[in-house]
Parts: structure tokens; sequence; C-alpha cells
């Protein structure tokens, strides 16, 4: 474009604009040319060379994921045992253990104790998560790298020592109790699941904090400053902005802290064996104590489905919600 | 009431040059004011500075007679249109255009009212139902422009915002920006363009930024004729003003110059101070034609021609002369010939004067030419065209 400066006002563009729509949209105007007809260039199609690439990693996955997996899930519908005679001589029973599993109290119990169990470790890690990770951003950096380094070491701790840290601090005398001038008060006896809970927060809260500190960082930054122009209260910024916009890292790291924590078993292990009573029984603890301390190996096999169908239903819920629009 | 006042206000990043240096400026209620300058030049910064998204490294700012250096954003009534456009992603264009209303929790009605009307001015009507994403650059930039039209703020701060039009487009936005600044008569507008056009035509006055400082300030008319400094001169006006060593001598009391082999006497009274030294010559393209065309007392200077420029209503030729380049405007026919030879002629009148060492003008074009007595240092008249 030419720009004069001694010719102002708009006619100065003139001589480009007038010529645009000539001859061109002339040749266009009787009738579009035909879209033509075929097989597409762009088409998607399936290249047969990609299965060679994909042989070495199904032959692994079937091996070391699949077939155990089937196999699992046809030992749940036998009588297998862990010793015993049935640990030798055992077969499948169609829907006897099926049977037994519907009219098992503790069952019923423990797949309620896994849905409070997760639904506040998810709520809890997310929330404190997302909450650091917000304030590490406005840290100074000396704060900053402090109180990340201590949340991503309690996120590294082994599960074993974590257990043992919640352990000793919330029973009878411990930490938690002394500090608060009631040395002799067993927080663990008295409410089991919700420290059980909370010390399943603490492990991956970590993990939450630096998955978001990553994905608000990838927020541009004049969006919120644009925002904060149209005087958008903090809140109202949050909601608007930042939370959509982290929707889709929120989504998986709830997926992901559903099946971490569900695989959290040593924590709990350490902690209560399940106990006191069926107080933290959650599902992968039930399935190991009906394995291997009842030695009904088939019927813990079961219950091992039932836990895998839950995470299958956990899992396809996110991945709805992480495709449908805001 | 003041409108607006930068207050010897710098912006230092890290240890890099500032990116502002000690900018004073003052900017009238209801006025338009256009910032140029090369890119890095600090105009973005200090727009940000004054919409407060950046605090003043030193300095103060004020509007409106209230010193708002320490205000929030969101307190200072701006409305902006960003460089990257600031569009979110995650909202349809009319909850886009609908975002400040409905933050300031006006009632629905009105709001989709006003959106709909402003959808329409920039043509997006059709739009509106549509994600950022799945807009071409220059549908963005108007969605950018019309989140900031939406509202009636005592401060307008654009940056760049028709950068992405095609040429038709950009007219009619220039046109329709000029009259809501016209309606909203108490709305100062900043405004930063690259564009040397929207430049001249829009604003009421015109701020020249290189390297974060000041380098002149005043209405398109001032800046074009009589430019404070060389690199002033150079970037306003398109194609670029021709600048040649020269030599001043004062022969009797009148300046004369003597460049390109020729020898002429200025009519322009030169500032307070001016003796006989080196300098550049500025002469703009638009100002150097034909010989055969010019008026009695031009200077002429022959040449070779070399690259011609067509533009559709004359050819900016590059005319090579002994010991430079000029570049000249010519009729658009006959295109002349390459390696032809050709003579060029300006008058004596349209020559700017700076001095080669200090960059600066030397010569008072402000005061219409008189005998060559040095001149009062009076302020010009401001709107004083040639
Ligand atoms: N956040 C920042 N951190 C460090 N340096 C910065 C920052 N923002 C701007 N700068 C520097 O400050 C100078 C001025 O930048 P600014 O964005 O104001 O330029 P501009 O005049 O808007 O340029 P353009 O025309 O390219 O948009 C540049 O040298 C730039 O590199
Ligand atoms: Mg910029």
């Amino acid at each position: 474009m030419t720009a004069r400066p001694g010719a102002p006002a708009p006619a100065g563009t003139g001589a480009g604009a007038g010529e645009a729509p000539g001859p061109a949209a002339a040749a266009q105007a009787p009738g579009r040319p035909a879209v033509p007809q075929g097989l597409r260039r762009d088409a998607e199609r399936f290249q047969w060379g990609s299965l060679a690439l994909l042989v070495p990693s199904a032959a692994l996955l079937a091996v070391l994921f699949i077939i155990p997996v089937v196999y699992a899930f046809y030992l749940g519908f036998t009588n297998l045992q862990l010793v015993g005679i049935h640990a030798v001589d055992w077969h499948f029973t169609g829907a006897e253990n099926l049977r037994r599993l519907a009219g098992d109290q503790v069952f019923r119990y423990s797949m309620e104790l896994t849905l409070a169990f997760i639904a506040g470790s998810v709520a809890g890690v997310v929330i404190i998560g997302l909450a650091l990770a917000m304030l590490m951003q406005t840290a100074l950096a000396p704060v900053r790298i402090v109180a990340g380094g201590i949340v991503i070491v309690a996120w590294m701790m082994p599960a074993i020592t974590a257990g043992m840290t919640w352990y000793a601090s919330t029973t009878a005398g411990g930490t938690f109790g002394t500090l608060l001038g009631l040395a002799n008060s067993d927080f663990l006896h008295r409410e089991p699941l919700l420290i059980v809970t909370l010390a399943n927060i603490w492990s991956q809260t970590g993990f939450a904090m630096m998955v978001f500190g990553a994905a608000l960082r990838n927020i541009p930054r004049d969006l919120l400053e644009s925002a904060q122009i149209e005087n958008a209260s903090r809140p109202q910024r949050f909601a608007r902005i930042t939370l959509p916009l982290l929707r889709p890292t929120i989504v998986t790291t709830v997926l992901l802290i559903t099946l971490i924590s569900l695989a959290n078993f040593g924590l709990i292990y350490v902690m209560t064996q399940g106990g006191p009573g069926n107080a933290t029984d959650i599902l992968p603890l039930y399935s190991y104590q009906q394995a291997f301390q009842f030695d009904n190996l088939a019927y813990g096999a079961l219950i091992g489905n039932a836990l895998v169908i839950l995470c299958a239903i956990f899992g396809a819920i996110y991945v709805r919600a992480s495709r449908s629009r805001a | 009431m003041p409108g607006l006042r930068f207050e010897h206000v710098w912006k230092l990043y890290g240890r890099q040059a500032p990116a502002v240096a000690d900018l004073s400026l003052d900017i009238a209620e209801g006025e338009f004011l256009v910032l140029v300058g090369a890119s890095g030049c600090g105009k973005t910064t200090s727009l940000r500075m004054l919409a407060g998204l950046e605090r003043p490294s030193y300095g103060r700012i004020w509007m409106g007679g209230k010193d708002v250096t320490d205000i929030p954003p969101g307190r200072r009534d701006v409305s902006m249109v960003f460089q990257s456009y600031a569009l979110y992603p995650n909202m349809t264009v009319y909850k886009n255009l609908a975002f400040g209303p409905r933050v300031r929790r006006e009632p629905r009605e009105h709001i989709r009212r006003r959106v709909e009307e402003v959808a329409e001015i920039l043509g997006i009507g059709g739009l509106l139902d549509r994600h950022p994403g799945e807009l071409s650059g220059g549908q963005r930039q108007r969605v950018a422009l019309g989140r900031a039209m939406i509202r009636e703020p005592s401060l307008f701060l654009m940056d760049e915002p028709l950068s992405n039009l095609d040429a038709a487009l950009r007219v009619q936005m220039r046109a329709e920006l000029i009259r809501l600044h016209k309606r909203l008569e108490r709305t100062a507008t900043v405004y930063v363009t690259h564009d040397q056009v929207e430049a001249l035509t829009m604003g009421d006055r015109v701020a020249v930024l290189k390297d974060g400082s000041l380098l002149q300030v005043g209405t398109p008319a001032e800046l074009y004729d009589a430019p404070a400094t060389v690199y002033v001169a150079t970037f306003i006006g398109s194609p670029a003003m021709n600048v040649i060593p020269g030599r001043l001598s004062i022969v009797g009391g009148r300046p004369r110059v003597a460049c390109l082999g020729a020898e002429f006497e200025v009519p322009w009274p030169l500032r307070p101070g001016a003796a006989a030294r080196d300098v550049l010559v500025g002469i703009r393209p638009d100002d150097l034609g034909p010989a055969a065309r010019a008026p009695r007392g031009a200077v002429r200077i022959g040449g070779r021609t070399d690259v011609c420029e067509q533009t559709g209503i004359a050819i900016y030729a590059t005319v090579n002369c002994p010991g430079a380049a000029l570049v000249a405007r010519l009729p658009r026919s006959p295109v002349p010939a390459a390696n032809q030879p050709i003579e060029v002629a300006f008058d004596p009148r349209d020559v700017h004067l700076f001095d080669s060492r200090t960059q600066a003008s030397i010569a008072d074009r402000s005061h219409p030419a008189l005998a060559g007595v040095a001149s009062p240092a009076a302020a010009a008249p401001p709107g004083t065209t040639k």
C-alpha cells in the first residue's frame, strides 16, 4: 500500500481498491467450477505399514497386560483358593461368586468407602494443588523455591514412609495431638477415613501443583490483563478465564489422581490395614484381604474386576468431560 | 483540567536499555494522539503504563488531574485494544464482546443491543457464534476493536488496531474510529500505528518515539513541514525524505547551501547561532520533480534514472546523481526507461536543513520565508502548513 502524506484523506487508497473486484470476480460469476468427485487426496487412510510398527508394543501389551487381565477376569468366576484343596483342584463356578458378592455387606461398604475416599482425595488434591500453584505464581522466587521444594518432596516420598509419618503423627501421643495439646487423642482411630484421605491428599498435592503450575504459565498474560482493564474482580477473572482455560488440565489431573489414589494401596495398608474394623477398607484393600488373608483368590479377583470396571467408568466420564466444550 | 500527563516517566527492564526514557507528554481531554516509532521503541510499553498494566520505574502518570501512578487498571476507566488482540479463546465472539458489560452487570437486553450494534459497525455480525480460533486474522482484530468500542471510557488505548485489515476495510474502520472519537467528546485516544496515512490523517497530534525517548510531538502538518530532527524527517512521510550532505555558508547575512554541485540560497531564517558548517539537506520526493515543469528559481540537478516505483497516480523514480541517489516524483507517464539522463528540480523553499553533527533542524521552517534575518525564538502558530 502506498501512503502519501501529501495527499491525505481516504482517497489515497483508491488506486488499488478500485481494481480489486474486477476481472477475477467476472470470471467467477457465471457458475462456479464444479467440485471434483472421487477419492480425495487429503482423505484419512489406513496405512498398512503402521501394522508392522505396532507389532512390538502390541505383543508386549498382550503378554504383560491383556492376557493377565483377561485371565484375572476369568479367575473371578472360579473357586480358586490360595491354600487348601481348591488351590490345586479348582474349576469354573459360573455366577456363584457374583451371588456371593451381591450379598456381601462388606463389599457394599467398601464400595462406599472407595467413592468417598476418591471424591475427597480428588477434591482436596485439585483444590489445594490449584491454590498452591496460583500462590506460587505470585510468590517471590525464594518463597517459591522453598515451598515448592517441600511440596514436591512430599510427593516423591515412598508410600510406606508417608504412611508411617502420618501414622506416627495422628495416633495417640502423635505429633498433631501433642502440638494441639491433646496428647491422648487418637485421631486416626476416631476419624480413620478422613485421616487416610488427608494423608493421600498430602502425598498427591505436589504432583497436581506442578501440573497446574505449568498450565497456568501457559495462559497468555494479556487475557487476564484485558479482563483487569475491564475491572473484572479477581474471582471473576478466575471463574471466567483461568478456570475455563485450565479445564482440560483439570480433567486430566482428576483422572490421574483417581487412578493414583486407587493404586496408593501401600499408604492405607501401612496406616490402618483397612481398619479399624472395616472403616478404611477401600476396594483395593478388600480385594487384597480376600485374596491373601482369607485365601479366597478367586473372590479377591472378582473384587479386583469390580475395581477395574469402576476405573473404566471414571475414565469414560472424564473423557466425555474433557471433550465437551464450556 | 488536564487530560493526561506523562511526567518524566521511565520504564526499565532488567539491564537492557530503557524501554521508555524520560517521557514527558501532555494529552488533552478529547485529543486523538498518535504514537509512532520504529519497532521496539516503547510504544506498547507507554500504552501499558497508561492502562496501569505496567508500573513506571520512575516518574508519575496523571489522568484528569489525579495521580494514577499507583491506581490499578480496572479503576482507570480506560479500554484497550491489545496488539496481540487478547481475545478469550474459550468464549464466542458474542461473549468476548459482552465480557466487559457483563462484568459491570449491565442489563442483559442492553448488552445484546450494544453487541449487535458494534458487531454491525465492524462487519462481524455473522460471526457472533464462533470462537476466536475459527476466525481470520482481520476478523479477530475487529473483535478486539469491538471489545474496546463497546464501552464509553474516558481513554481509549489502541495498539495498532487496524494493522491486519485490508486496504478498503482499513479506510472504512479509520472513518468509524474517527466518528466514534468525535462522538465521545471528552474521551482521549492514544493510538499506536505503523501506518503513515493513519498517523497523519487521524491524529490531532503525532508523537514520534525513538529508543524510548520522545523526539517530537506536534500536529501532523508540523511534523511533516518542520521535522525537528533527521530521524523524524525520514520517519514521517512516504517515500522517505532524501537526505544529502551539504555545506552551509553565510554570505552577506544570508544562508547559502552547496550540495550536489548546486548552490542556492535558503529562504528560511536559521535558528539562532547558526554559522557555516556541514549540514544535511532534506528534500521530500514529493518536492522533487522533473526540471521541465519547475518554476523559475528552482534548483536543477542532473542524473540518470534507476528504479521506478509506479503508484498509480505518480511514479517515484530513483535518480542517480553524482554523489547521491535521490527519489523524485514524476508524472505517471511516460514511464522513464532505466539509465536515462534526466534533470530534476526543487524549490529552495522546500528544503529542510539539519546540523550534520547533532542531526537537529537548523532552518526555522515554522516561520514564513523572510529575508535572511536570524529568527526570534518565538513559538510557531500551530497548524502552519506550507
Ligand atoms: N516484559 C518485557 N521484558 C523485557 N523487555 C521488554 C518487555 N516488554 C518490552 N520490552 C522491551 O522494551 C522495548 C519496547 O518494547 P515495546 O513493546 O514497547 O515496543 P513497541 O514500540 O510497541 O514495538 P512494536 O512496534 O514492535 O510493537 C523493546 O526493546 C522490548 O524488547
Ligand atoms: Mg508494540
